[in-house]
């Protein structure tokens, strides 16, 4: 069986790369496909949520 | 994004979805009504959340350059690929990132292991059955796409007052084992297994550690190739018992067929 090769540079530091575990998810209102503004906490409406983060729609 | 599919699941069992990245609207606007995304796709035109996140990857001109990525300005800005869960009140419960910036998983394998929901959206299960015993086996998604990760579920349910047996076991005995038949171009990790619970025989001084019920096996394949009409054979060895007697030992084979999507460019 192979194994995942490791990737060739320094792996990501998970745990300073973005909000902590344990933390609220900070607040943030950015415009969505359509432009209009969403507030992640206030449009989760107390609802789990996923948040991923991609490189880009572009490329 | 492949997320889409998995979409109505999530909706189903009260889970937002939101997708960050770097691109002004404009580009979100396309790409949406290319892709049929219905979920929030949120801009960060200029960086500004992700900086402030901690969100910035500092490393993607190292990460191209691994790769033989020729530098591209335009790549700077990006965020870390990742997600995070967050429960109801918001908390980050959960962070979920791949060292391998190209690999990604599938929305349906984070809903079944972050989430533990089970997706509608997971690949054809086969199933199989041996003594005391049912097997079921699938792929988190129908398809595959080179350097995306896809996970396998093996999920036996086990005869109410039966046992298999994990490892540590004394000699003689046949333990809980699943295998996949190696395929070249697809990398695979070990089998992720719950922790199976002490267990002592009337009568007997040996220890052992037993499964009971539902038990839920992963693997992470990830498809370093393109790989075209294969079949993954999945083999699942134990062994039912209960406390005085033991059923024959079984060997249960699930062929599982793999599917390309499609060739995706691989100098993204």
């Amino acid at each position: 069986m192979t194994t995942p090769a490791l990737p060739p540079y320094p792996p990501v530091d998970v745990e300073h790369v973005g909000p902590a575990l344990g933390e609220r998810f900070p607040d943030l209102v950015l415009p969505d496909q359509h432009g209009t503004p969403v507030d992640l906490h206030a449009a989760r409406v107390g609802r789990r949520a996923l948040i991923v983060f991609y490189r880009s729609a572009a490329w | 994004m492949e997320l889409q599919r998995a979409l109505a699941d999530y909706e189903r069992n009260g889970i937002a979805v939101f997708a960050i990245s770097y691109d002004p609207v404009s580009v979100l606007a396309g790409f949406a009504e290319k892709h049929g995304i219905t979920y929030p796709l949120l801009g960060d035109e200029g960086s500004v959340v992700i900086r402030r996140l901690r969100m910035l990857n500092e490393q993607v001109f190292e990460q191209h350059a691994a790769f033989g990525i020729p530098r591209r300005d335009v790549a700077w800005g990006v965020a870390y690929p990742g997600a995070f869960i967050l429960d109801t009140d918001g908390i980050v419960r959960e962070k979920r990132f791949l060292q391998s910036y190209r690999e990604r998983e599938t929305g349906a394998a984070l809903l079944e292991q972050a989430f533990g929901v089970e997706s509608a959206a997971h690949g054809p299960e086969q199933r199989a059955s041996g003594p005391g015993l049912v097997v079921r086996a699938y792929l988190d998604a129908p398809a595959y796409r080179l350097s995306q990760r896809r996970w396998l579920t093996v999920e036996l349910q086990i005869a109410g007052g039966l046992h298999v047996y994990g490892r540590p076991i004394p000699e003689g005995y046949v333990p809980l084992d699943v295998t996949v038949a190696p395929i070249e171009g697809i990398a695979m990790g070990g089998v992720e297994a719950p922790a199976p619970r002490p267990f002592q025989m009337e009568g007997l001084d040996e220890q052992f550690v037993v499964y009971e019920g539902r038990v839920v096996l992963r693997l992470p394949l990830t498809f370093q190739r393109r790989v075209e009409s294969e079949t993954l054979t999945v083999s699942v060895r134990c062994q039912a018992c209960s406390a005085s007697d033991c059923l024959l030992p079984v060997t249960l084979d699930l062929a599982l067929p793999i599917v390309a999507e499609n060739l995706v460019d691989l100098d993204r």
